[in-house]
């Protein structure tokens, strides 16, 4: 990671990226110089940093991971069967190792003004659209302008509906050389226009890749959006995402992050809700086993009155894993009669186990009703107790009841062939599920 | 208050016969700070050579380091070179002469808290012939207090009479490294409390009988150490609750206390030095470091305070719970107006077995002013079955001002069990409306709303300080309705 | 002693009371009823002086006071009392003692003098069985943890506290199962009295058997369409609203 910057002039001339540049877009340039520029500034970060203070990137700090990714693939449509979601019509596209593969994929450009692609085709097509990214403090989107590959494009015009759910795979497949990879979705919504957008990042082996997503959202007036991702790459992976989201008038978006895999995760949120009557809703789940680490940072600006918004993440760690959370809402001056809730609970299951919460209010107006909880205990010893006086017995009882802990958040995504995929992937994945096995007979 | 003001005067009195202030009023050091600065504070105040030892590490450590800027508070930077580091007491010179020259407003404030008229003059810094002095009428106190093995004086004279005790524990709980402001208190440190409350003593009386008066004039770099000895109990009050008008910006004091097993130290302050005024000019900055080290098992620190006053207050007195069975409490209330900046909140740091902790902070903006929580609480790997409650609320009057919360939680045990709850809003209408309807007007329907507001850390204060705090709150918000 | 006259009131610019005349002369319980939205509540708010509401057109006197001009703790001085549909709880602050603040800020308009803790609660005892409200209440917090029952009986212990020339319910029947609903009207019959008058806002018939109006009227879209005796009320519970719209169109 460190070499990263002597790179960047290689990188430049590679021949994917002469394939993504070649209509020498002045503000993919622009964005490449500045991005790399940044970084080559301020470098990686390190836990003096306060953004960084839970989270060390060391490990990635020392890796070298490789930009140039082959196009060769193994990879079978059903290969992906297992990350599809039951009973569920979407339209799939799949990234292998950071690569569009067109063969696994389908892409939408109707006459109704909807555009679904991979960027880089959409740039080929000749787009002049300025997809530019504000990176702001952060690093990671910042190496994300520099690098960004491939992606996709999702745009949908003045009132049109999107019935059918996108599904992007990112696949990482086990190749020799460990890859990095730089996906860039870029999400725009017209006036009155609604989509969902599912994001999974998955392995396929033991893939020691390293993903540096950046999502970027616009979302016009009294615009819908759903949005997932769901992060279960192999644990030798490092997973870094930034999700910036703009919200025009009366416009809602709602955002759940799962984050299963990963030997480090980091999610960073940035919300902005410029105008009246925005609602947004972050979601988050996330599930530590092994020396796993995950860390998600949201960041929520309420810029004017009457907005709301809701944070609700949980944590379950187990093992010697770590949870950390930084949930911040700042309430802009003049910005009244904001609502803003935030609230995250975490179980620790093992003495090992740690979690770092810091739930943040930054308040510059008075008309606010803000309210922020946060817990970190274990299960509850009334309710283990309830159950097996029940004659349930306390293995299957805790399995029951952390199952329950983390199905809560699931329960708050609409689309529900993607809960019951998300349950069965709990049961599969909290320790002594075995236990309830048979409660996916009942999903 | 509950000393009887006859046997006040005749202290006050007696003591100005025997002239108790005289020539330290002339000894005044030059603006600047160095080690021959230090030398001489140490020998001013006949130190002996280990304590000037000690200062002049501190000072070694504070050279190298910078002042902090995290906290969220914004004020033009502190030359410390330009401040004089032994000029306390204040010449006389420099004082108002009489009441008539003192803020009327200052004395309107006195009424309205009701502190008796004997004492405005001493309060508002009149150059008045009697002069009270906390060596002095400690005296009456001290024999009360020497039957029972307490020792109560100044940290001076503790330093004079049981240097063996003030050397074991100074520094103990805030090292001389701690912090850029700990730092340099350790190096100029000219006086303040000590008090230590041998085995199985339950202190009589509070130690804050006399503190409106003692407090005063103990200078800008305060250092008060407190040991309970195993099982002992004590309740110190600091502070007062009128605003005292004060020479010196910046306050940099250091409190440490220590609790052993089975002890018990209750700490509240009352804290309003000066503000400023409706405009943010003057005012002190306050930046203070507190700890309390809970060193045996079963013992109990619980830190009550209530913040009206100073310009910009830096403070988090803390716990540090390594007794097994350890309890730390934090309570406060912290009401910033006009242009008031306060940082502040508390630290729990859970080492021990069920070492349990409860924090509640009620923040209170009003005006333009900025009220910042900062918190944190750390569940280390040891402290099996350790428990904290945290409760933190502010409450917004008017449009111009914020309120921030900033709380840390680490958490490296399974077994422990935090709870973090907090809440800011504006102050109800609906709840203002009622209170008017029934006849109440709209200032006394804000005061009552704010002290109910507050009602759960108030019930921690010492009684007839709970009255006062509360008249303190009402004055405080003054101009902030409407 | 209350005279409204042509009264119209805004509420975010959409007009709410649509020219409102009622006259209340000292002693006289009037019913105001009429159905959801019919703008009952507003008139309450409208006279006890909340924000919020915008009055375009008419007046309001009060005592030769002119009502409109005051703060509401003004009004509850000269002794407009407002028993709320929805008493707010206030936490942390003692109901007895927010009550004693009360009284002896309208006593000291009254030119009496103010009442120690404990003459206070020597007046109030009396007056807590009055609505046989638990003592205990009165060392909580204003209303925080009350029953909806317990709620009503002490706004209605408030009034006999504060002695109001003038009290308006506002809908201080309604979530009272009929023992609690007996209580309160036994308390407010107790409260009538030749100098004090009454306004209650009601949407049920069945508290008028309980306490018995003097006039009854019937308030819809922001106007008294009709007004009567008692006997109006029973005609209203049988047949509605609709041949009373009727009727004035």
């Amino acid at each position: 990671m460190e070499s990263l910057v002597s790179k960047f002039e290689q990188f430049l001339e590679t021949e994917d990226n002469v394939t993504l540049s070649n209509n020498s877009l002045d503000w993919l340039t622009n964005a490449r110089k500045k991005g790399i520029a940044h970084f080559a500034k301020v470098g990686l970060p390190t836990p003096r940093d306060e953004h960084w203070k839970y989270t060390n990137v060391a490990p990635i700090k020392k890796k070298e991971f490789s930009l140039t990714n082959t196009k060769e693939h193994d990879v079978k449509a059903a290969d992906l069967d297992v990350f599809r979601f039951k009973n569920l019509e979407t339209i799939e596209l799949v990234f292998i190792n950071g690569l569009f593969c067109s063969a696994l994929s389908s892409t939408v450009s109707d006459e109704r003004g909807i555009v679904l692609n991979n960027l880089s085709s959409w740039l080929a097509e000749g787009h002049q659209q300025d997809l530019t990214v504000d990176a702001g403090d952060y690093v990671f989107a910042s190496l994300n302008n520099a690098f960004m590959s491939d992606g996709a494009v999702l745009h949908v015009a003045d009132n049109e509906l999107l019935e059918k759910p996108v599904h992007l795979i990112f696949v990482a497949t086990d190749t020799e050389q460990a890859t990095m990879t730089y996906p860039r979705i870029d999400i725009r919504l017209g006036k009155n226009a609604e989509a969902k957008l599912i994001e999974s990042y998955v392995s396929l082996g033991e893939a020691k890749n390293l993903t540096n997503v950046l999502t970027n959202i616009i979302a016009d007036e009294n615009s819908q959006l759903e949005h997932y991702r769901i992060q279960e790459e192999s644990d030798a992976a490092y997973h870094l995402a930034n999700i910036f989201i703009e919200q025009k008038k009366d416009s809602r978006v709602t955002s759940h992050s799962v984050s299963l895999g990963s030997a480090i995760a980091r999610v960073d949120a940035k919300v902005n809700l410029s105008e009246t009557g925005t609602e947004n809703i972050l979601n988050g789940l996330f599930l530590g086993k092994g020396r796993q680490h995950t860390d998600h940072h949201l960041l929520v600006h309420h810029l004017s009155p009457h907005t709301r918004s809701e944070e609700y993440f949980k944590g379950i760690l187990d093992n010697a894993s770590r949870g950390v959370f930084n949930g911040k809402v700042v309430v802009h001056k003049d910005a009244q009669k904001i609502e803003a809730i935030q609230s995250n609970k975490n179980l620790l299951l093992s003495p090992n186990a740690e979690v770092d919460t810091k739930p943040e209010l930054e308040i510059y107006a008075d008309d606010v009703k803000c309210a922020h909880g946060a817990t970190i205990g274990r299960l509850s010893d009334t309710e283990l107790f309830y159950l097996r006086s029940r004659g349930i017995s306390e293995e299957k009882a805790r399995a029951l009841l952390t199952f329950a802990f983390a199905d809560d958040v699931v329960n708050r995504m609409s689309l529900v062939p993607v809960r019951e995929y998300l349950e069965r992937k709990l049961i599969g994945q909290l320790s002594s599920s075995d236990q309830i096995d048979d409660l996916k007979d009942l999903i | 208050m509950s000393t009887n003001p006859e046997e006040f005067d005749s202290i006050a009195g007696k003591e100005y016969k025997a002239g108790f202030v005289t020539d330290v009023e002339t000894d005044t050091v030059p603006p600047g700070l160095n080690e021959d600065v230090i030398r001489l504070i140490s020998a001013k105040k006949e130190e002996p050579e280990w304590l000037l030892e000690w200062r002049l590490k501190a000072y070694q450590h504070w050279l190298t380091l910078e002042e902090p800027t995290w906290p969220n508070v914004h004020y033009p930077p502190v030359d410390f070179q330009a401040s004089s580091y032994y000029s306390a007491p204040k010449s006389k010179e420099d004082a108002p002469k009489s009441l008539d020259e003192v803020d009327p407003k200052l004395l309107e404030t006195y009424e309205k808290l009701g502190i008796p008229l004997r004492e405005h003059a001493k309060l508002a810094g009149v150059a008045v012939d009697a002069v009270f002095d906390s060596v002095s009428v400690a005296t009456t106190f001290k024999k009360k207090l020497s039957d029972v093995g307490v020792i109560f004086g100044s940290f001076s004279d503790a330093v004079k009479n049981h240097p063996e005790l003030v050397k074991k524990y100074l520094g103990t709980v805030v090292p001389i490294t701690d912090n850029f402001y700990a730092a340099l208190n350790s190096a100029v440190f000219t006086d303040g409390s000590f008090c230590y409350i041998p085995k199985g003593v339950r202190c009589p009386m509070e130690l804050s009988t006399y503190f409106r008066i003692n407090a005063s004039n103990t200078g800008q770099f305060e250092r008060t150490l407190i040991v309970a000895d195993e099982g002992s109990h004590v309740s110190y009050l600091e502070g007062c609750t009128a605003p005292m008008r004060d020479e010196n910006q910046l306050h940099a004091a250091v409190v440490e206390l220590v609790a052993l097993d089975d002890s018990e130290i209750k700490y509240s302050t009352v804290q309003n030095w000066y503000p400023g005024d409706e405009n943010g000019v003057g005012g002190i900055y306050n930046f203070v470091t507190k700890r309390a080290d809970c060193r045996g098992k079963n013992s109990k620190v619980s830190w009550t305070q209530v913040e009206t006053g100073s310009a910009i207050t830096w403070k988090y007195p803390s716990c540090i719970l390594k007794g097994e069975n350890s309890v730390g409490e934090f309570y406060s209330v912290a009401l910033t107006n006009n242009y008031q900046q306060a940082d502040t909140g508390t630290k729990m740091i859970h080492l021990g077995k069920n070492t349990r902790s409860t924090i509640i902070s009620k923040g209170i903006s009003a005006g333009r002013a900025q009220n910042s929580y900062r918190g944190l609480v750390k569940i280390t790997k040891g402290a099996e079955g350790s428990r904290n409650f945290t409760q933190c609320d502010s409450l917004l009057i008017g449009d111009k001002c914020g309120a921030h919360t900033f709380p840390y939680i680490e958490v490296k045990n399974q077994s422990a069990q935090v709870e973090h709850e907090a809440s800011t809003s504006k102050i109800d209408e609906d709840q203002l409306f009622y209170c008017r309807q029934r006849g109440i007007s709209e200032e006394d329907a804000v005061n009552m709303i704010v002290n109910g507001f507050c009602k759960e850390v108030f019930k921690e204060l010492p009684m007839e300080f709970a009255v006062e705090a509360q008249k303190l709150l009402a004055v405080s918000l003054e101009g902030a309705v409407g | 002693m209350l005279n409204i006259s042509n009264l119209h009131v805004k509420v975010e610019d959409k007009e709410i009371l649509k020219g409102i005349n009622l006259k209340v002369n000292a002693g006289e319980v009037h019913a105001i009823m009429g159905p959801n939205g019919s703008g009952k509540s507003t008139l309450s708010h409208v006279l006890s002086g909340r924000s919020g509401y915008e009055v375009t057109e008419g007046t309001v006197d009060f005592l030769d006071n002119n009502l409109l001009e005051l703060s509401p703790e003004e009004r509850a001085h000269l002794g407009v009392f407002l028993a709320f549909q929805y008493p707010v709880e206030i936490p942390g602050v003692n109901n007895a003692y927010m009550l004693k603040a009360a009284l002896n800020a309208i006593r000291t308009y009254r030119g009496e003098e103010e009442l120690d803790a404990m003459d206070f609660m020597a007046f109030v005892k009396d007056k807590v069985k009055l609505v046989q409200l638990k003592e205990d209440l009165l060392s909580r917090s204003v209303n925080e943890g009350f029953s909806g029952g317990e709620k009503k009986r002490n706004e209605i212990f408030q009034m006999a506290v504060l002695e109001p020339k003038l009290a308006i319910l506002d809908e201080t029947d309604s979530g009272l199962d009929i023992d609690a609903l007996k209580i309160v009207a036994d308390g407010v019959n107790a409260l009538r009295s030749p100098e004090r008058s009454m306004v209650m806002i009601t949407h049920y018939q069945r508290l008028l058997d309980y306490i018995e109006p003097d006039f009854v009227h019937v308030l819809v879209d922001g106007k008294i369409i009709k007004s009567g005796d008692k006997k109006l009320a029973l005609e209203l519970e049988k047949r509605g609203y609709d041949w009373v719209r009727e009727e004035a169109a």
